[in-house]
């Protein structure tokens, strides 16, 4: 039986020369690969932007990667294509552009960068309604079951302490904040994780303009890379291609248009960013923005349960109301 | 109030999904709460803090785990459905699945492993590659596609002749295997005749008189307008000759075509003497006389070949012609002086063809795009000449629009203008039903017809409209509805080609004298 050739567009810069391994999770535009070497490979309709441990392919009608791939099939690489044996497909991968996240300096200073995180905390609340850390952490109404008022318990504790880690650029706070975060929270990659990995989208693009955020997130490293171990398959992937300063093209874009100070582009972006999963693509909006700018997220007004712990954030409070 | 849990070990559901999930189970009757996350340690500790007693030991950030709240009596069965709802195949997945078509020869052929037969039909620079790929996989082909070089045809039936497969084509527009019409053909009923046709429309007429005569078809193979060729040599008619002639239940072998190359006509008719069974050949514009040796027996026309076939095979004598005299022109409206000329209009090329050599028998100046004789070419195929025959399944007529066997428009446009012209006695048509012809022919020839009378009426004249259906009972355009429309427009209906010409010959005659 003849297998079906799917061209690959594009290659992830994290994807493994000799990815072999068993194929863990298959939905309709993406298929997660679990690598002998334990890390993970995502297939990716040509729908979906790019990841650096994803191959992009152009599916043929009815564009559904189910149809070809099944949880517990073997997938092996073989010079210059994927195969799966049982699967019917192989993936051609001689023509795909090899694809590597860029991430922009962003200067969160400038008054045009914040009007830009303005307009990404506005998709936020639009999309933010129900699940996940950001309805939370921005709606001001009482959460509805004994197990949100646990978690967002939990992120009034962690969310300023993590803020004042940032502040005062210790590491080993900042690794005790996010360990009380790590794993919390529903989705396959739990909220925490997803807040994570925008958090360190934040601080990778800050850092480039502000030398001393590099010495605080080294020393976030070895820490975070302990969570991760911890965490399931996707996580542990996200999270350890975020420490190495390597994220989702969609959040790639919007940190760029953040960083040109392109609201436009700033809002559409965040909804691309904000659609992906139920909650997922909220709470990494939201660790973004929460590395960016903690005040956008904590709030000004000491009236709200978490903005009443958001001390620390002064300096991009002052570029909000200047 | 009472607290269960499943453990699903290595779960990897979307967010979306579990969200569903945990929706889902809070609707269930005595479940108050439910949740399903995957098992951090961050998660069984925030949901200890909330007040579910989960002991998950064991439990890893890899396994989703759900919990339900409410009446101990309902808690079993939510977790039971929830499972279910896991197990359960997304439909979508199953549907798509179902709606997969293959994409190449070699994926079709995975999908139905007894074919042995690939119907090829693409832009024709594609085409001869396609065919090879068939040929490759051990498979036959039929190649519909036309604009393939000559000499692609010549690599492609060299290498299925040495590989004892079957090119059919290409520009093959009718076969008939095993009783299942390909193409452009008619739905007739299987018995002892096989035909070979490097003509589409010939082996149509064959095949649609045999049925009508009371015998069937074995097979039907299509060899493309260029096999008997010098170039081709006539592969796949002499491949369709020898697979025919070891057929058992062939009884009786037609074979078709336009006047082959010297050598070629001589090497078929050779074969065709060693086929061990009866042969009856129509090779249009050939000396019947001269082909008939022995077990092969020549026709003049597509009629004659169908006719002899039959007889021959319920044991009868074959006629040298059954091109009997036409009765006097009584259906031939009265002329008005000046209208002396058949005007024939065809979508067979092949009709075309025969109608261009039994008028050339009994007329002067006929002239036709595909002419009995050279210097009877039409000057300009836009504007009739004298007796005009013109086949408008030529090139130059389907360039940007279909075939006009399923597209009336321009027929119908040229028979009003041959309506208009005073010197127009007969308009001589063909209408070809069965697979792949246009749905209701009637309904689109009825109107230009009524028109064409009414254009000719204005004018003092009448014009006659002869014509034939080539076409079965079983045709999905059902024949006797048809026929009805198309007689009670006025058209007068013969059987066959042949004799819808020499009607219209019988007409132009009479209409003379």
């Amino acid at each position: 039986m003849q297998d079906w050739i799917l061209p690959a567009l594009s290659i992830g810069s994290r994807v493994a020369a000799d990815a072999a391994g068993h194929v863990r999770s298959v939905y309709r535009q993406a298929c997660n690969v679990e690598l002998d070497s334990g890390a993970l490979l995502t297939l990716l309709s040509a729908a979906l932007g790019n990841l650096p441990h994803g191959i992009r392919c152009a599916l043929p009608e009815p564009k559904d990667l189910r149809v070809w791939l099944r949880p517990g099939q073997a997938v092996a690489r073989d010079g210059s294509r994927l195969r799966t044996p049982r699967g019917r497909v192989t993936i051609e991968l001689s023509h795909a552009a090899p694809w590597r996240c860029e991430l922009p300096a962003c200067d969160v200073y400038a008054r045009p960068a914040v009007q830009a995180m303005l307009a990404t905390l506005a998709v936020l609340r639009e999309r933010a309604l129900r699940g996940g850390f950001a309805p939370l952490v921005l709606n001001e109404a009482d959460p509805g079951s004994p197990l949100e008022q646990a978690m967002r318990k939990r992120l009034l504790d962690s969310l300023p302490m993590l803020n004042r880690a940032g502040a005062s650029l210790d590491a080993a706070l900042a690794a005790k904040a996010l360990e009380q975060l790590a794993g919390l929270g529903p989705g396959l990659t739990p909220s925490g994780d997803d807040f994570i990995v925008g958090y360190l989208a934040a601080l990778h693009s800050r850092c480039q303009l502000e030398p001393a955020l590099r010495t605080f997130l080294r020393g976030l490293t070895a820490p975070l890379a302990r969570l991760a171990a911890a965490s399931n398959l996707l996580s542990r992937q996200f999270i350890l291609n975020a420490v190495e300063g390597e994220f989702a093209e969609g959040l790639t874009q919007l940190v760029a248009a953040i960083a040109t100070h392109d609201r436009q582009l700033a809002r559409e972006a965040a909804e691309q960013v904000a659609s992906v999963g139920h909650s997922s693509g909220c709470d990494s909006l939201l660790g973004l923005l929460f590395g960016l700018c903690p005040v956008l997220v904590l709030g000004p007004a000491p009236s709200r349960a978490a903005g009443a712990l958001r001390h620390g954030s002064q300096h991009a409070g002052e570029s909000i109301t200047a | 109030m009472a607290t269960a849990f499943k453990i699903v070990p290595k779960e990897y559901r979307d967010s979306v999904s579990l969200m569903q999930l945990s929706a889902l189970l809070t609707k269930l009757s005595g479940v108050e709460q439910a949740s399903a996350v995957m098992a951090t340690p961050n998660n069984l500790a925030l949901l200890e803090e909330a007040g579910f007693a989960v002991k998950a030991a064991g439990a890893s950030a890899a396994d989703l785990l759900i919990v339900v709240r409410g009446a101990e009596t309902a808690l079993a069965g939510a977790l039971e459905q929830a499972l279910q709802h896991l197990t359960r195949q997304p439909d979508s997945a199953a549907q798509t699945e179902a709606a997969l078509k293959p994409r190449s020869i070699e994926m079709a052929l995975a999908e139905a492993g007894a074919a042995n037969i690939a119907l090829i039909s693409t832009p024709g620079e594609y085409a001869a590659a396609e065919a090879m790929k068939a040929l490759r996989l051990g498979i036959n082909v039929m190649l519909f596609s036309d604009n393939v070089s000559e000499e692609d045809e010549v690599r492609l039936k060299r290498f299925a002749r040495d590989r004892d497969l079957m090119v059919m084509g290409p520009d093959c527009g009718t076969a008939i295997i095993n009783g299942v019409p390909l193409a452009f053909a008619n739905v007739v009923k299987r018995g002892p005749i096989g035909a070979i046709g490097a003509s589409g429309t010939g082996l149509q007429q064959v095949t649609v008189l045999v049925d009508r005569l009371g015998l069937g078809i074995s097979q039907a193979v299509g060899t493309g307008g260029r096999d008997l060729h010098r170039e081709v040599g006539g592969i796949a008619m002499s491949k369709g000759l020898k697979d025919l002639a070891a057929d058992p239940t062939t009884k009786v072998i037609v074979l078709i075509s336009k006047p082959p190359a010297a050598e070629i006509a001589e090497r078929i008719l050779g074969e065709a003497r060693k086929a061990g069974k009866p042969v009856v050949v129509n090779f249009l514009g050939a000396d019947p006389a001269r082909i008939s040796v022995g077990n092969v027996h020549g026709a003049r026309t597509l009629e004659d070949a169908a006719r002899a076939a039959v007889a021959i095979a319920r044991g009868e004598v074959p006629r040298q012609s059954y091109g009997d005299p036409v009765p006097p022109a009584a259906a031939a409206p009265p002329f008005a002086p000046g209208q002396r000329y058949i005007r024939g209009l065809f979508s067979g090329g092949t009709f075309c063809y025969e109608a261009a050599l039994l008028l050339d028998e009994q007329l002067p100046d006929v002239y036709s795009n595909t002419p009995a004789r050279p210097q009877s070419a039409l000057a300009d195929v836009w504007r009739s000449h004298h007796h005009t025959l013109i086949d408008l399944g030529d090139d130059v007529f389907t360039r940007g629009r279909p075939h006009p066997m399923i597209d009336y428009r321009l027929r119908n446009e040229r028979i009003a203008k041959e309506a208009d012209d005073p010197q127009t006695a007969v308009i001589l048509l063909d209408v070809v039903l069965g697979y792949g012809s246009n749905a209701n022919p009637a309904g689109e020839l009825v109107p230009a017809l009524r028109r064409a009378r009414q254009i000719a009426g204005r004018q003092g004249r009448s014009v006659a409209l002869v014509g034939h259906i080539c076409g079965t009972d079983g045709d999905p355009q059902n024949l006797n509805a048809q026929t009805n429309a198309l007689t009670q427009a006025g058209m007068v209906l013969t059987q066959s080609n042949a004799q819808a010409v020499r009607l219209a010959a019988a007409m132009v005659a009479g209409g003379r004298s």
